[in-house]
């Protein structure tokens, strides 16, 4: 710088410093963004690294183990007498193998010895004969052709030397022709086939014994074998840290992605356990085999639930559509959890897995391998949710039915105005002034009746819709019209104000009302209930007898009784343990004889209950059942049956006024009542009915004039797509953002404390206690609060049915995601609708695996689970539909003898009549028949009618003292039947398939396990079903396959037959399997 | 439920709040550098009125002087060396700034789920909250341009001559306050009422009071005329009939203009007298034009009038001043 | 080539005559490459760099200017500028500071741009894209959110030092207006990104901004006059903004093309006159010597 001036304080001041430092730290903060790029916004890569390590370590133990095991296996003395076969058999066949060897090498050199003059010559005659053949055949040819012919004959002729090998390494010259040559090439080419297939048949015995090795190690020590194993070690060690995506890209996909474009899941870049690559199905780890049991950060599990799996295969599904998250987020755990306050489809916690289920399967009742789900979906028919809140697919017959009265209503309407329009009509015609008018006017009035009738067909169509409806429709609570014939007045408001100390297992909700309200409703419901007729009076029954009629028959299907730790039976109706305290004898007896029995039918089309004197004055009698089911005031659908799911259960009158005795007795002798005058205070009604409207009671009961009353509750079809703002946390808005319970105390979810302003936690807190988001409000006015009452559910329920809500969403997936099938298994889906509904699982296991209610009582432990109803997982297969139709409107079999099972009458256990709607039969029918995958409609097999020779054969098995298959089959003889444990064959030829019944006598245990029906009774020779026991000596040179021969001798099996054989059968003792079981 | 720090802090680190927090801190930071520099100004300009002799001699900056400094550097490098300094600052500031928080990124944009509340970006703020107290076409359209029309009309009304590339406070000490009411005491105290004060439905929340989206508000509004009870009665014989029906609404509108003429008349003598304080601004008020004038009396009425209504509407709970069919004030 | 003999006798063949030349060749190649190496060490005189530079950068007054003069980025800075006017504390940079943030954006903007689709269908799924996919997607997105508030901090603050130090008096008025101008274009363009990734904050902060203009009088269906003059929501003065009566996948658009062209053409148009008219007024305003009222013309 020429004219710097040294005291200038800009110009000698140097930023050379201060630059470098600002550059530096950009530097840095470049670097920091690298490091961002490649780790810190990466964590899956360490988490992949740790997995490789930590897995290592454990398939290496493995490895050993598995090796010390295979080791032990083999030096156990099975695998040594193996080994031993193996080495004989080795011994037999070494020497064999090597003569075949050696002929088969020689036949090897000579092959090779003529190869290369074979192929030559075989070339060279090919190539002449086509010069032949190409030659034209004509006379100007001839010659030419002939010495083309001549070439080719010489060219046969040919000979050609061979140094032929002769075994132990000798050769001896020989010459051989075209022909020659062809033949023995050929020869020895039959010759190789002969020695290898030899070979083969002499190996055999070795691979055998070899195979016999393997399957013992397989047998002993199931899993993967330690080579197996080793490969999976491998590939661990070799594990490339690296992202893994699954693209799913499906019209119409919204996963967790907006707009339809597709999924873009990334789960498995760190839980790596899930990878089949690395964990295949038939390992599964879990943080403690990988010694992390306590770690947070360790994701490295295997998927419990590998069925799962393989009905949705990762590479479709990925893992985010159904456990919510955000799949393609990788940066932190909270982000790819989408645990986070902006995004709408977080991970579910694990109570609440099943919420991802419920957004394809909504359309199901029963979810295999969703039992939290199924349990919710029970519950919330059961405990009366649908009594208020609307859910597509639960229980629409109600709202169908009002739809159908109202359609009725109004062709009605129309019709009166036709029909009067007609003599109007008529008249017009008469009066009119020329012949086309009166022409038009009177075809106008024929043209009417006809729309008249027309309106007439389609009004009994609409009655025979609702008259099926009117079967379906099932209420959760009791008639209340009914409650002056059945119940104690005092005890209305004694339940009505403490609901759960009655019963602590109730049904019903406990709603918060004040006692003046109880009052008033207690009033309403009592002055509105029926006055009459009076009931039939009951003489007092048996109470031991009726005792134990009730812990026999199948009431603890549904019933329980008993309380605290002493309950037993099952939940979907009431705990009967205080039945004495509350209801009429003689209403019980009713009731129980048959429960849909009502004292008045209800007419919806008058909207009132029909009396006595309407039918008297049309000149009926007052009869109104299933089969009486049209009102004769206006022939529409009455309202005939009780609307409950309990079945009748064809019991005699006797036996009722035994069992009522019984519950009469069920009674808390220190309870107490106070009377309870006010209701019959008419000033009360009013009040009471606006509270019972309010509350929503005609929901669940049968109200006089609130019959047609709508859900008060809101429809939750999609609660769970709601968005959060739209629940009203109230004045615990904070408490919720601060993760502070109602209570108090701060929430914990998993390891974590945390928020529960999310649709979670506003469920959990809703369902355990409604009130508490009314808490510290103002509301003078009780009907200010918030209704809802609080549903009778223990932490597992309400987890249950939280994962329900939350999985209850206006899906994202798409519409090819929905579990909405069209072939058989929709009427699967059909089926378990009706199944839940009337509880058929309390009784029946229908889905392999599924418990029943009566599995689990005390009285069908052990050997006594022989007393269980018949299993029904293979009941589509097992029998006829039409006779299955028959059954289920009838389980008597018998228009008469009704006081009975029509199947197993052996069984204390009864099949009641549940009154199903043609519908419900037709769709339980196709339910079975879908389950064992049967084909529609049913054509039974032909069956080859008997000879006689057959027939004797028949006998001689079914009457074989080894299988003596009438000492335990019923035969129709009480005297025998008392004892016996299985149906009667009589029975078979209309109720059985006979496929079916083959493969039952053949292996019923793997039809159902544990069966007393005995296995082992035809053994399998060559193809063909040979009875397993000796047989008489004219029986013997049948060649026929004889389990088939049975079968069809039991299709065909007449009662004369039956009786004739009976007497050679030794009568059973009622021990049952055990005798019959060798 | 006040003393709710967490509520505070979640306000201060929203994202996309930090500017507003750091204007916080940056904005006394410039204004008391440029009052530190314009005290200093005023000073030297002090010292040199009372010494006319030195006036003439002195190079009359603050900064360090000597005569044989060249009066002009070359702006490679002695300019460009700050600037780059700066730009990599700033570029340091980004990409700290970008690396520690993430911009915001909510639920999918849904129009029937509504955000409570639901707010402008922090620097329309000001006018959202003005959207509290004066009808939209006057908050959202009509002040907004006369802010943006004000601003540009500043250096043709301002005819102090003084004070041209330098800062002084003393020698336009009307422009500074002007400047200072309207950008700080107005506008960024707008902003700020809108990002720390409002809640969800937009109502008032002390700072450390919870937001609670489910608070409701008891708040009567009254008109001026309201106060005053004007009912048209009077009017009624005046009309003709066919608008006697309407003779409230006409009353009202009528009256509305004598508030808004006495607000105008007094506010204009406000000015007035503040402009008459000092000789000096008495001198360039002279050399106004007519124009410069009325323009200057206009801006600085209507911008009064914002701070009397904010006043009027929060403490006398006075929603329209006047109130016509057609618009209302 | 016929077989030679050397001095000594010996033959020299073809041999002998290449490793020769190839000797003489290394040496050559030896002494450029170090004449060249030398030449670097002042890379200023290189032929690439004068090609670039267009002046020889000699310690001298002159090329000191040129080089300011000469750069098609320098040159909207004198040669040589007031001593006093290099001070931070006079100016901050601010200006500067908002020129080089819309640089930034721009940039930032641009690769956005390469990811972005203004649809309903992709607009918030880009987003997502953009910040778990793209490299560096996040940080890109961040700079360029950051950088847009830092921008409008920047405008303001500028605002403020003009107006503190009276630069925009004679004669730079004109160019205050420029300047406010560009301060409500900077607010637009961040407004109008607000939008851009389509979720609930930006969907409602644009609803809640434009059914402000709704009011518009004689323009706004509910502003004063507006209804007589047959204003509805199908016509107004917001429907031609969001190109529709609600935010949807038409407002989008329209922010997007206003965000991404419209408006940072006007700017820069502005931004040129803003510059242009720096220098053409006199350069920066100062620090200018006080000035005192006696001198004033009374």
């Amino acid at each position: 710088m020429p004219e710097l001036q040294p005291d200038d304080p800009i110009k000698t001041r140097s930023y050379a410093n201060v630059i470098l430092i600002a550059i530096f730290v950009l530097l840095l903060c470049v670097s920091w963004s690298f490091y961002q790029e490649f780790i810190g916004l990466r964590p899956w890569r360490s988490y992949q690294t740790r997995f490789a390590e930590s897995y290592s370590a454990y398939l290496q133990k493995q490895v050993r183990d598995r090796e010390a095991a295979e080791k032990a296996v083999e030096s156990s003395a099975d695998y040594q007498k193996l080994q031993a076969a193996l080495q004989q058999a080795e011994a037999v066949a070494d020497p064999q193998d090597k003569a075949i060897k050696q002929q088969s090498d020689l036949v090897d050199l000579q092959r090779a010895a003529i190869l290369s003059a074979f192929q030559t010559d075989r070339s060279l005659v090919g190539s002449l004969i086509y010069d032949y053949e190409v030659v034209p055949n004509t006379a100007a040819y001839r010659s030419e052709k002939q010495s083309h012919l001549q070439a080719v004959l010489d060219a046969e002729a040919k000979e050609y030397s061979v140094d032929w090998p002769e075994g132990d390494g000798k050769t001896v010259t020989r010459t051989f022709n075209y022909n020659q040559l062809n033949d023995t090439f050929n020869q020895l080419l039959d010759q190789k086939a002969q020695l290898t297939a030899k070979q083969g048949d002499i190996d055999q015995p070795v691979k055998d014994a070899q195979a016999a090795m393997a399957k013992l190690i397989s047998d002993k020590l199931p899993g993967l074998t330690a080579d197996q194993l080793d490969g999976l070690l491998k590939s661990a060690r070799d594990m490339d840290v690296t992202l893994v995506q699954i693209n799913v890209n499906p019209p119409g996909t919204q996963i967790n992605d907006i707009g339809g474009v597709g999924l873009t899941d990334r789960c498995q870049s760190c839980h790596v356990g899930m990878n089949p690559k690395f964990v295949p199905a038939a390992l599964t780890i879990t943080k403690a085999d990988l010694g992390l049991p306590r770690s947070n950060d360790a994701p490295f599990t295997s998927h419990p639930d590998q069925d799962l799996l393989t009905w949705h295969p990762l590479d479709t599904f990925g893992c985010s559509p159904c456990h919510g998250g955000n799949g393609r987020a990788l940066d932190t755990v909270e982000l790819a959890h989408g645990r986070y306050e902006h995004w709408l489809w977080p991970l579910n916690y694990p109570e609440n897995y099943q919420a991802g289920c419920q957004q394809c399967h909504s359309a199901d009742a029963w979810t295999e391998h969703a039992p939290v789900l199924n349990e919710a979906k029970i519950l919330f028919r059961d405990r009366g949710c649908i009594g208020c809140h609307n859910y597509a697919g639960f229980d629409s017959q109600g709202q169908q039915l009002q739809d159908t009265d109202r359609e009725i209503a109004s062709l009605e309407k129309e019709k009166v105005d036709d029909n009067q329009k007609i003599p109007i009509l008529n008249k017009q015609g008469d009066q009119a002034p020329d012949n086309a008018t009166a022409q038009r006017l009177y075809a106008e009035a024929t043209n009417l009746t006809v729309t008249v009738s027309k309106l007439d067909a389609r009004v009994e169509q609409l009655d025979q819709l609702s008259h099926s409806l009117q079967q379906e429709v099932k209420r959760v609570g009791p008639d209340l019209k009914e409650v002056r014939l059945k119940l104690h007045p005092e005890w209305i408001p004694y339940w009505l104000g403490h609901t759960w100390n009655f019963d602590p297992t109730a049904q019903m909700p406990q709603f918060r009302l004040e006692p003046d309200e109880v009052q008033a409703i207690s009033a309403f419901i009592w002055q509105q209930g029926l006055k009459g007729p009076a009931l039939d009076k009951q003489a007092p029954g048996d109470p031991a007898r009726g005792k134990d009629l009730f812990n026999s028959l199948g009431c603890l299907a549904c019933h329980s009784i008993g309380e605290g730790s002493q309950k037993i039976g099952g939940d979907i109706a009431d705990n009967l343990s205080r039945e004495g305290e509350k209801a009429n004898y003689d209403y019980i007896v009713r009731w129980i004889h048959n429960p849909r029995v009502r004292s008045a039918p209800y007419d919806p089309y008058l909207h009132r209950d029909l009396t006595s004197e309407d039918y008297t004055k049309h000149g009926l009698p007052f009869v109104f059942d299933v089969d009486h089911s049209r009102s004769p005031v206006d022939g529409h659908e009455l309202v005939v049956q009780q609307q409950t799911i309990m079945p009748d259960f064809r019991l005699s009158w006797q036996e009722a006024r035994d069992i009522a005795s019984f519950l009469m007795t069920q009674k808390d002798a220190s309870s107490h009542y106070d009377p309870a005058p006010f209701v019959n205070d008419a000033s009360l009604y009013e009040k009471g009915r606006t509270l019972v409207v309010h509350y929503g009671c005609a929901g669940c009961h049968e109200i006089s004039g609130l019959e047609d009353a709508s859900r008060v509750g809101t429809d939750l079809t999609q609660e769970g797509s709601k968005p959060i703002g739209r629940f009203d946390f109230a004045l615990l808005y904070t408490k919720a953002q601060d993760g502070i319970l109602p209570d108090g105390q701060p929430l914990k979810r998993g390891n974590e404390y945390s928020s529960w302003y999310d649709l979670k936690g506003f469920f959990d807190q809703k369902l355990a206690d409604p009130a508490v988001f009314d808490e510290g409000q103002y509301k003078p006015d009780p009907m200010d609060r918030l209704k809802m009452p609080k549903p009778n559910v223990t932490q597992d329920q309400i987890n249950a049915l939280t994962s329900f809500l939350l999985g209850s969403t206006q899906s994202t997936l798409p519409p090819s995601y929905q579990y909405l099938p069209t072939d058989q298994r929709q009427a699967i889906q059909d089926g378990w609708w009706i199944v839940t509904k009337y509880n058929c699982i309390g009784c029946h296991q229908i889905d392999i695996g599924q418990r029943t209610i009566l599995m689990d009582l005390p009285a069908y432990k052990g050997d006594n689970a022989i007393n269980l109803p018949p299993v029904l997982t293979s009941e589509g297969a097992r029998v006829n539909p039409e006779w299955l139709k028959s059954f289920l409107a009838n389980p008597s079999l018998s228009a008469t003898d009704t006081d009975r099972d029509g199947v197993r009458q052996y069984l204390k256990v009864r099949m009641p009549t549940f009154f199903l709607s043609d519908d419900e039969v037709r769709k339980l029918v196709l339910f079975f028949g879908a389950l064992s995958s049967q084909q529609q409609p049913f054509i039974p097999e032909k069956l080859a009618p008997l000879s006689d020779q057959e027939r004797s054969v028949a006998r001689a098995i079914f009457t074989s003292p080894a299988a003596p298959c009438l000492k335990c089959h019923m035969t129709g003889n009480p005297a025998h039947d008392a004892n016996a444990t299985a149906p009667n064959f009589l029975l078979a030829g209309q109720r059985l398939r006979s496929a079916w019944t083959e493969r039952w006598i053949t292996e019923p245990a793997t039809i159902i396990p544990g069966t007393a029906m005995p296995s082992g009774l035809f053994v399998r020779q060559g193809n063909r079903w040979v009875f397993n026991a000796p047989l008489p000596p004219e029986a013997k040179n049948y060649t026929g396959d004889e389990a088939d021969l049975l079968v069809r001798y039991l299709m065909e099996l007449t009662p004369q037959e039956q009786a004739m054989l009976s007497g050679r059968t030794p009568v059973a003792a009622k021990s049952g399997s055990s005798s019959v079981k060798k | 439920m006040f003393g709710d720090w967490h509520q505070l802090w979640v306000i201060i680190s929203t994202p996309d709040n930090i500017p507003i927090v750091a204007m916080l801190g940056l904005v006394p930071f410039f204004t008391w550098y440029a009052f530190h520099n314009m005290l200093a100004n005023d000073r030297l300009i002090a010292q040199l009125e009372a010494d006319p002799q030195l006036a003439r001699t002195h190079h009359r900056t603050t900064y360090p002087y000597n005569s044989r400094w060249e009066r002009e550097l070359h702006t490679n490098p002695f300019l460009m060396r700050k600037e780059l300094l700066a730009a990599i600052i700033i570029t340091i500031i980004l990409m700290v700034w970008a690396l520690t928080l993430n911009a915001p990124l909510e639920e999918p944009a849904n129009a029937s789920v509504t955000m409570n509340p639901a707010k402008a970006p922090w620097y329309f703020l000001g006018l959202q909250e003005m959207l509290e107290y004066f009808d939209p076409w006057i908050a959202g359209v009509i002040v907004p341009t006369l802010i943006i029309v004000g601003l540009m009309a500043i250096p043709f009304i301002d005819a102090n001559p003084l004070g041209n590339g330098y800062y002084t406070y003393h020698q336009r000490r009307h422009a500074v306050w002007t400047f200072l009411i309207g950008f700080e005491g107005l506008w960024l105290v707008l902003v700020c009422i809108g990002t720390f004060i409002r809640g969800p439905g937009f109502m008032w929340y002390w700072p450390t009071q919870t937001w609670d989206p489910d608070r409701v508000e008891f708040n009567v509004n009254r008109n001026l005329d309201q106060i005053f009870g004007i009912n048209g009665n009077w009017l009624v014989h005046i009309l003709p009939a066919s608008l006697r029906p309407e003779a409230v609404i006409i009353a009202r509108a009528l009256f509305g203009i004598i508030p808004m003429v006495v607000y105008g008349i007094a506010a204009a003598l406000f000015i007035h007298w503040i402009c008459m304080r000092t000789e000096y601004s008495r001198t360039v008020y002279r050399k106004m034009s007519i124009l410069q004038t009325v323009t200057m009396y206009i801006f600085l009425i209507t911008m009064l009038f914002v701070p009397v209504t904010i006043f009027l509407r929060l403490v006398f709970r006075i929603k329209y001043i006047w109130e016509t069919p057609w618009f209302s004030i | 080539m016929a077989d030679q003999k050397d001095a000594n006798g010996r033959k020299t063949g073809v041999l002998e005559d290449l490793k020769e030349k190839s000797r003489e060749f290394g040496e050559i190649v030896k002494t450029k490459t170090q004449e060249q190496l030398e030449e670097l060490k002042k890379p200023q005189e290189t032929q690439l760099y004068r090609s670039i530079f267009r002046i020889k950068h000699d310690e001298d007054p002159r090329n000191r200017a040129l080089s300011t003069l000469n750069n098609l980025f320098f040159h909207i800075h004198p040669a040589k500028v007031n001593r006093d006017a290099t001070r931070y504390g006079y100016t901050w940079g601010l200006g500067g500071i908002t020129f080089y943030l819309f640089i930034v954006l721009v940039f930032t903007g641009v690769m956005l741009m390469f990811y972005y689709h203004p649809t309903k269908v992709q607009a918030f799924r880009d987003i997502l894209y953009l910040e778990n996919d793209v490299p560096f997607g996040r940080l890109l997105r961040n700079m360029h959110r950051w950088a847009a508030h830092l921008m409008v901090m920047a405008v303001w603050l500028h605002m403020f030092r003009v107006f503190m130090s009276g630069s925009y008096k004679r004669p730079r008025e004109f160019n205050w207006c420029v300047g406010v101008l560009l301060m409500v274009l900077t607010l637009l363009l961040s407004f109008t990104g607000y939008l851009l990734p389509d979720d609930q904050l930006g969907f409602w902060a644009v609803t809640v901004g434009t059914n402000m203009a709704r009011a518009t009088p004689l323009l706004g269906h509910q502003g004063p006059f507006g209804p007589q003059l047959g204003m509805t929501p199908y016509n107004d003065v917001r429907f031609a903004l969001l190109g529709g009566s609600i935010v949807d996948a038409n407002a989008l658009l329209r922010a997007y093309i206003w965000h991404c062209i419209a408006i940072p053409l006007i700017a820069s148009v502005f931004m040129g006159v803003h510059f242009w008219r720096v220098r053409k007024d006199g350069g920066i305003s100062g620090p200018s010597p006080v000035m005192l009222e006696a001198e004033t013309k009374a």
